[in-house]
């Protein structure tokens, strides 16, 4: 049986105890057993209850529209849920559907306005996919039939929830298709300068990520994805060698490009470029020298070092790929320099400067950084150190980067439970959590 | 939402680096987010603030009016944030301190996490004699009376002593924006003058005063009866701190005739 968490938000005392009975009956019905049902009367207890629901959030929420408040409506309460995500799905019920007097004091157009208006307005404050806008039986009807109504529509909003909540857990690559303008060629003739600049036709794979109340369409991170997204996928009794793991990875091409470093000559053109400028080059010591690079580099090192961070995790758009050959034009002479900086300030060099673990070769301490076909070290218990194949290397590189975007995108959550439950046997890899966790890959 | 590398974690929450943003953002606050506010100029604020070791800012540095929420990147440096004093001195109006509360609301929804829903309790220091500033900025709020306990805002004196300030401080319970919009939205004032200019949008090319025009010009004139100054509060700045043509006009409205030109000018007059 599946546990289940409800806020039922209703200021009439007597229809909110027929709500909690009636979803007792019907989310039992669909299988839920263990429901656990919180109740608010007012506006301000409701957005309460939503904030604190943050970190444990509500798997439905019953709420009404008119909550007796002058000031306002459980349109904000739908807002606050959604600021803190702290409902997974929402049955928000209004009286304006069924209530003929709107009709009668405010004339038909009037009131079906008023009906579009809300549900416009609910929309916009919560995810349509997750939204239910359900009537409440007028009151003016006897009781019985105003008891069959309710119950048919809380019939209707357990079934609804447990269809959709099948889709509480996403995570897979989509392709969508758009369009993309070409810049304009060198030479454009000044005449047709004006004109509009062809476009053509783009696809490209995104990411689609649902984790409990959190929503995203797109992570920039692909390398690693594709990995968890076919560990996700697997049954549960197979698992994946980081051998297949790696072959399902894109080839990091990336990587063959290097910067357009000329290499260094017997005539160093570091010092030839500050002899120029009337600095002693050769007179410095090392650390002098570096500052005096850094000086010359200034703000554009920044940008190449960030420039070249991307390019490392193989996400490099276009137009950064552009910028990125133009700072290293400008460099000029002292491109390697940035180059040995970046190496440096990112542990990446070989050199006794870099940040190397103690009593590990530098080759496997290398390889604790990226991607790297030599072999890597991890902490296998207490004190111990395992060691890794080249595959397995990478493998564990790529999932701690797509892990490391997930939490820059927000999504926290979902990467600390991949982390405790993607689990290595030595050899092959698997992914175990507990509970009946479905995801729809 | 892409949050890339340029980004540089502390406690905090990512920030961007450079920041690319006209928010003025001490550097201070990049590693110590402020907890307490105070804002106004002067040597009372600066001392407050010195005392209170909290944050300070002149008014002209508060606010970026008709930025949105969703403006990025932007360093989210006011979710500690939970109480702030805006100090008025004798050359501001009430409808200055209002002002300057709106913006106060506009930052912290950029500032933060929580947006609109983040907790903020207000409390306005005014002028030792200055009587008719409370009721005022009470009309401004949409409050009959200013409860600290009900309305997230208090109101001290300069002349208080720091001991009762801080005991107000503490009694002011912290409400966030969407209470605030909600509460000057129900304002019955507001809603006059809402509809007003709701009728005067429609009605801008018609030359003949109409009926219910008159009718409600003529509530507007009812809300303000006793309190007819405080229409500047409900000017857009800066001609808030003059209403007297929204008074004339309003005048006009109910015993005569307006034409066109006047009600253009008088909808941008509204705020």
């Amino acid at each position: 049986m599946n546990p289940l968490r409800l806020l039922i938000v209703e200021d009439e005392p007597q229809l909110s105890g027929s709500l909690k009975k009636l979803y007792r009956e019907m989310l039992g019905e669909q299988g839920f057993g263990s429901i656990t049902i919180e109740q608010a009367s007012t506006v301000e207890e409701a957005r309460e209850l939503a904030r604190a629901a943050t970190t444990h959030p509500y798997d439905l929420v019953s709420l009404d529209v008119n909550l007796g408040d002058r000031e306002q409506t459980g349109l904000d309460v739908l807002s606050s849920l959604n600021r803190f995500q702290s409902a997974w799905m929402v049955a928000l019920l209004t009286g304006v559907e069924t209530d003929l007097s709107v009709d009668e004091t405010m004339g038909k157009t009037t009131g079906e306005g008023l009906r579009k208006r809300l549900r416009h307005e609910a929309c916009k404050r919560f995810p349509a996919e997750r939204l239910q806008v359900v009537e409440k039986p007028p009151a003016s009807l006897p009781v019985e039939e105003m008891e069959r109504l309710l119950s048919n529509r809380v019939r209707q909003i357990a079934l609804i929830y447990g269809e959709v909540s099948k889709m509480r857990y996403i995570f897979r690559p989509i392709r969508m298709k758009g369009l993309a303008r070409l810049s304009s060629e060198k030479g454009t003739k000044k005449a047709d300068k004006g004109k509009k600049r062809p476009t053509v036709q783009t696809s490209t794979v995104l990411w689609q990520i649902r984790y409990n109340c959190g929503d995203l369409l797109t992570v920039p991170d692909k390398t690693g994805f594709l990995t968890l997204h076919h560990l996700l996928s697997m049954p549960r009794s197979e698992t994946l060698t980081p051998e297949q793991a790696m072959a399902l990875e894109p080839k990091n091409d990336a990587k063959e490009k290097v910067s357009k470093v000329a290499p260094l000559t017997d005539s160093d053109p570091v010092a030839e470029y500050f002899e120029a400028l009337g600095i002693a080059w050769t007179t410095l010591a090392r650390a002098e020298q570096d500052k005096m690079i850094a000086a010359a580099l200034s703000l554009r090192f920044h940008r190449y070092a960030e420039l070249r961070e991307y390019q490392e995790e193989d996400d490099l758009s276009a137009d950064e790929e552009d910028e990125l050959n133009r700072l290293v034009e400008e460099f000029g002479p002292l491109a390697e320099a940035a180059e040995m900086g970046f190496l440096r300030t990112t542990g990446r060099d070989d050199g006794n400067e870099g940040v190397v673990t103690p009593g590990v070769a530098p080759e496997a301490a290398a390889a604790q950084e990226g991607l790297h076909a030599e072999g890597g070290v991890y902490e296998k218990g207490a004190g111990q150190k395992g060691y890794d194949s080249p595959a397995a290397a990478n493998f564990r590189a790529r999932k701690s980067r797509a892990l490391k975007s997930l939490r820059e995108n927000g999504f926290v959550e979902l990467a600390d439970h991949l982390e405790a439950y993607i689990q290595s046997t030595g050899a092959n890899w698997s992914y175990n959590p507990p509970g009946d966790l479905e995801w729809m890959t | 939402m892409r949050i890339r590398s340029t980004a540089i974690e502390t406690g905090i929450g990512l920030i961007p680096a450079p920041i690319m943003h006209s928010l003025f953002l001490p550097e201070a606050w990049l590693f110590d987010p402020p907890k307490i506010l105070v804002l106004g100029e002067g040597p009372y604020s600066h001392a407050l603030s010195q005392v209170l070791k909290a944050a300070h800012l002149g008014f002209d540095a508060v606010g970026v009016s008709g930025l949105l929420p969703d403006s990025s990147p932007t360093p989210l440096v006011w979710n500690d944030l939970r109480l702030v004093f805006l100090i008025c001195d004798s050359s501001h109006s009430a409808g200055d301190l209002l002002a300057s509360f709106r913006r106060l609301w506009d930052q912290v929804q950029i500032l933060t996490t929580e947006q609109e829903e983040h907790r903020l309790a207000v409390v306005f220091i005014l002028p030792r004699r200055d009587d008719a500033m409370e009721p005022s900025l009470a009309r401004g709020l949409g409050l009959s009376e200013i409860d600290p306990a009900r309305s997230g805002i208090g109101i001290a004196r300069m002349g208080d002593s720091l001991a009762n300030i801080l005991d107000l401080a503490s009694r002011v319970k912290p409400t966030d924006f969407v209470t605030v919009r909600n509460r000057l939205a129900s304002d019955d004032r507001r809603k006059a003058l809402r509809q007003l200019g709701a009728l005067m949008s429609d009605e801008a090319n018609v030359g003949i005063s109409r009926e219910s025009m008159r009718h409600a010009a003529a509530e507007v004139t009812e809300q303000f009866r006793g309190c007819e100054y405080d229409l500047d509060l409900f000017c857009r700045p800066p001609r808030h701190p003059n209403g007297n043509t929204l008074r004339q006009w309003l005048n006009r409205a109910v015993t005569g005739v307006v034409t066109p030109l006047e009600w253009k000018e008088i909808v941008a007059e509204l705020d």
